[in-house]
């Protein structure tokens, strides 16, 4: 249930060093797997597994000997363009851990803490902080005049119409 | 800055959880870097870390060599005993559950033997003592980096590519024209919809008509095409269907007698992109007369 999302985390994380990533989610699986039987909060194993991944990450240089082109490949296959990939690029390790914890899995801030091994404040700036980075970097590139169909703009598209249309109602 | 851009900039870094204000999603659907830095997020949103696949088993070969780094980390500490018997037992393979026990020791306390305590410890899983380049514990020490990279695994891509210098030649002789390969930095493709796909192609059958076309560039990658049907040219705006990652489609909804003209589009997790070349008509093709 686990293994895809995690090796998928691990990835983005690794920014793409795929060998890195499979053998960091591997042995969280591995751990996790060991320690099933005295889990006590099974619903905490994704964050538990996520903080094993991420700090064997940390050990050793990541995309060591790899070339952007072949980083780049290995998340285009999670839908990650050029542009996001050199934007995430741009966050600390445990910054990127972070966004993708929290702005791409959603996971709840009981699970961010776990994961960066970190109190709530601190961890939440992790995430705010990557983000702000992330858009500092990705916002620019993108063309003006756009209009993104994504959920989150979506869900403003609709709340401008809904604002729209109860200024129009109180006006008329 | 205006309020609201201020404002709807905090209730994006917020996490976008809590209910939008009517006037910050008035602002964000006109401010120009809103709408980008919106377009941004949901860039994110359309990541699929489950197209990763699951790892697979951790290779043997792999496996020894991190617990022998294990190992040497753990003697170079301090801990020379415990260092040795933990390569020598890898070694010696049958590590087991006496590794596991070790190893496998909680990143979480709260998920694992302990109750959890929000806000309270995480643990190191992988190594039986400290690492000194690892966050301890303490939800006081300075276990987090928020700096632009840690120390152990600096990587960042190159965001302005700079070929890589060429090495001044030894020799002052006759200049020596410079071969011609030096490496020219790709320059980077600008993020937005994608391209129209090319190649629309259309083949009737007896029952369907089968369209094919060829993957246009995007950045991001593409998530969808988007297939549009008409039954005059330059009208095909119905939506007949969509195909996630196929370049093909079968349009099993088509009359027999009635010509059809087809486009289509893709669409990735900015926006729809323009569409393809209109193809048609296209028909049924009429089975064949039974003979009597």
């Amino acid at each position: 249930m686990h293994g895809a999302r995690l090796h998928g985390f691990a990835l983005l994380v690794a920014a793409g060093d795929a060998g890195r990533a499979r053998q960091a989610a591997a042995e969280a699986l591995e751990a996790g797997a060991a320690q099933a039987a005295r889990l006590r909060h099974p619903e905490r194993a994704a964050a538990w597994l996520r903080r094993h991944t991420l700090l064997t990450l940390r050990r050793g240089r990541l995309g060591k000997g790899l070339s952007e082109a072949v980083r780049q490949a290995a998340l285009a296959e999670l839908g990650v363009g050029m542009g996001a990939y050199r934007a995430l690029g741009q966050l600390s390790l445990e910054q990127r851990a972070a966004v993708v914890a929290s702005a791409i899995e959603g996971l709840a801030p009981i699970d961010l803490e776990t994961i960066m091994g970190a109190p709530a404040d601190r961890s939440r700036r992790l995430a705010t902080d990557g983000l702000r980075r992330y858009l500092a970097a990705m916002a620019p590139t993108l063309p003006v005049g756009l209009a993104p169909a994504g959920p989150l703009a979506r869900r403003i598209r609709a709340a401008a119409d809904l604002a729209l249309g109860v200024q129009d109602g109180a006006s008329g | 800055m205006s309020d609201a851009h201020r404002r709807f900039t905090e209730w994006l870094f917020a996490g976008s959880d809590e209910e939008l204000p009517r006037d910050l999603a008035l602002h964000a659907s006109v401010c120009a870097d809103c709408v980008r830095a919106v377009a941004a997020l949901d860039l994110l949103e359309g990541i699929d870390l489950e197209r990763a696949g699951v790892p697979g088993p951790l290779p043997a070969k792999g496996r020894v060599r991190t617990l022998l780094g294990a190992g040497t980390r753990v003697a170079r500490l301090g801990g020379a005993a415990a260092g040795a018997v933990l390569v020598l037992v890898v070694v010696g393979g049958g590590a087991g559950p006496w590794l596991a026990g070790l190893f496998g020791a909680s990143p979480d306390s709260g998920v694992l033997g302990h109750t959890a305590t929000p806000g309270a410890s995480a643990t190191q899983p992988a190594t039986v003592s400290p690492d000194p380049g690892s966050p301890s514990a303490s939800a006081s020490g300075p276990e987090v980096s928020t700096g632009a990279e840690p120390s152990g695994a600096p990587w960042s891509p190159p965001v302005t590519p700079h070929p890589t210098p060429r090495p001044t030649p030894r020799t002052t002789a006759a200049p020596t024209p410079v071969p011609t390969a030096t490496p020219v930095p790709t320059p980077a493709p600008t993020p937005g919809p994608p391209s129209a796909p090319t190649g629309l192609t259309a083949v009737a059958g007896t029952l369907s008509i089968q369209l094919t076309w060829v993957r246009p560039a995007s950045d991001p990658p593409i998530i969808e095409y988007l297939i549009y049907r008409g039954t005059l040219p330059g009208e095909a705006t119905e939506l007949i269907g969509k195909s996630n990652l196929s370049l093909s489609f079968s349009d099993s909804t088509a009359i027999a007698g009635t010509n059809y003209y087809y486009v289509v589009s893709a669409r990735n997790a900015i926006s729809e992109g323009p569409p393809s070349a209109e193809v048609g008509p296209v028909s049924l093709t009429p089975p064949p007369s039974s003979s009597p």
